[in-house]
């Protein structure tokens, strides 16, 4: 997968949110999002995702316009923002009803993911009664659980211990390797440098940088 | 990989099972509407109505308003309350696809015509459903009061579908096709300005009894009263049907050029 982000701009109201960002991401890679709050990272990947109409320019996922040729990347998983579910369903629940939709993950593969994460499958646990840090597990399982050929994580490590952290790094790593590309944020740099491998820095809705993790 | 219509049918299948589920409690209030309808009716006619009447005075408005008269500004309260809770609980869920787990359909549905196919779906169904709960607590009173023997011979002649017309058909278009121009509207201006809208429009259509303001096809006197003008049933559906499909094709317009943010 490619993904040409092609000096795209963005405006609501009178805010330039992004700004003439000119991108271009393979599969088979990490790449981080740095910068304040505020300053277009969840936006960028909103446009990515196709849920936001561009005021300029174009993205391209394999040659195929986004918002024009396609509403939405053919295969991606989310997690932006908060994690929501139904309250009142477990986490199995949820993931299988989600899962019904594209019809694709099983729910051997489903119990997989949510194992894989750090929660157990057969907790009947309402997603109301969850911890933060379980919600966001289970946002991320959401996100993984079809094998997406696109990953985009908008801080995923929020509420997540060290351990949690550890975990989710394998689960990139696995997912890279498997050719995916994943796009995620975060507002620990730390964090951000142990899961990415090019970081690309975000200031006022511009591209000030972009670097390898490894040359640091 | 699946067609993206079985994405948009999974979509429905899943939404509709979340209305029953998760958004019954909405069903209680026209339920109990209806209930207090009929109560009414009891004791204002010491329990002599005739069955069909229960159903046929429920909903039924008013006659066009004379200005200057006493009755100026008596807007039927039960009509009204009746219709603005359910554009409430419309307008409510609109805009759902931004966020949490309506975000996440919206995503995995990948196309945006596949997704408002399934949200003006479940719009028609919502209002069927909520017209549905009330009229059968309007039956069950009618059945435990013990009138049920006391149906007319007459709702079972030619004139039957015209009655059906007129009680279920005409209102639950007119009211599927104010919902969905609702929820168009409130992916323009937001939730409170199309709810307000939608009823402004509403209230303007109980002073002026004129075929083209959906709010007089909503009540069953006025309809009443165009039919007695010479304004076929056939012409009111055929033209809430226009309004529908209109409903409909401004959505996905709308639905193609939006940005899906909260």
């Amino acid at each position: 997968m490619i993904i040409e982000i092609d000096n795209i701009s963005k405006q609501i109201g009178k805010q330039t949110v992004l700004d003439h960002i000119s991108l271009e991401l393979v599969s088979g890679r990490i790449y981080g999002l740095k910068g304040k709050n505020g300053s277009g990272k969840t936006m960028l990947m909103r446009a990515i995702c196709g849920l936001i109409r561009l005021t300029e320019g174009e993205i391209r996922i394999d040659g195929e316009c986004l918002r024009k040729d396609i509403s939405f990347p053919h295969s991606v998983g989310i997690l932006i923002e908060s994690p929501g579910f139904l309250n009142y369903d477990s986490g199995f629940r949820n993931l299988r009803q989600l899962a019904s939709i594209k019809g694709i993950a099983s729910e051997e593969r489903i119990r997989e993911v949510i194992a894989r994460v750090g929660l157990d499958p057969a907790d009947p646990k309402p997603f109301r009664k969850y911890s933060m840090g379980m919600k966001q597990k289970l946002g991320i399982a959401a996100a993984i659980m079809e094998e997406p050929a696109l990953l985009i994580l908008d801080e995923p490590t929020n509420a997540l211990d060290e351990s949690s952290i550890q975990k989710l790094k394998q689960i990139l790593q696995e997912a890279k390797e498997k050719g995916t590309l994943i796009l995620l944020s975060c507002h620990d740099t730390e964090d951000l440098l142990k899961l990415s491998d090019e970081v690309i820095e975000i200031q006022e809705g511009r591209v000030i940088s972009q670097w390898k993790v490894e040359q640091v | 990989m699946k067609h993206k219509s079985y994405q948009g049918r999974a979509i429905l299948r899943y939404e509709l099972r979340q209305e029953v589920r998760c958004k019954k409690k909405q069903y209680i209030f026209p339920m109990l509407l209806a209930l207090w309808h009929c109560i009414l009716q009891w004791n204002r006619t010491k329990g002599s109505l005739e069955a069909s009447l229960y159903v046929e005075r429920f909903l039924e408005g008013m006659p066009t308003v004379i200005p200057g008269s006493m009755n100026s500004f008596l807007i039927p309260g039960d009509w009204l309350l009746f219709l603005v809770v359910l554009l409430y609980f419309n307008g409510k869920f609109a805009k759902d696809f931004t966020r949490d787990m309506g975000l996440q359909l919206l995503v995995r549905s990948e196309s945006a015509v596949q997704f408002w196919n399934a949200k003006w779906l479940l719009c028609v169904y919502h209002v069927c459903l909520y017209y549905i709960a009330a009229y059968i607590c309007i039956v069950g009173f009618v059945m435990i009061s013990g009138r049920y023997g006391a149906v007319p011979s007459g709702m079972l002649d030619k004139t039957l579908w015209t009655k059906v017309g007129l009680q279920l058909v005409l209102p639950i278009l007119a009211m599927s096709a104010l919902c969905i121009w609702q929820l168009v509207l409130s992916y323009l201006t937001g939730f409170t300005i199309s709810t307000l809208l939608v009823c402004t429009l509403l209230i303007v259509s109980a002073y002026f009894t004129k075929w083209y303001l959906p709010g007089n096809l909503l009540m069953k006197i006025r309809v009443q009263e165009l039919l007695a003008e010479g304004i076929g049933i056939r012409k009111m559906v055929l033209y809430t049907f226009f309004l529908l499909a209109g409903g409909i094709l401004a959505g996905y317009c709308r639905m193609k050029r939006m940005d899906y943010i909260p």
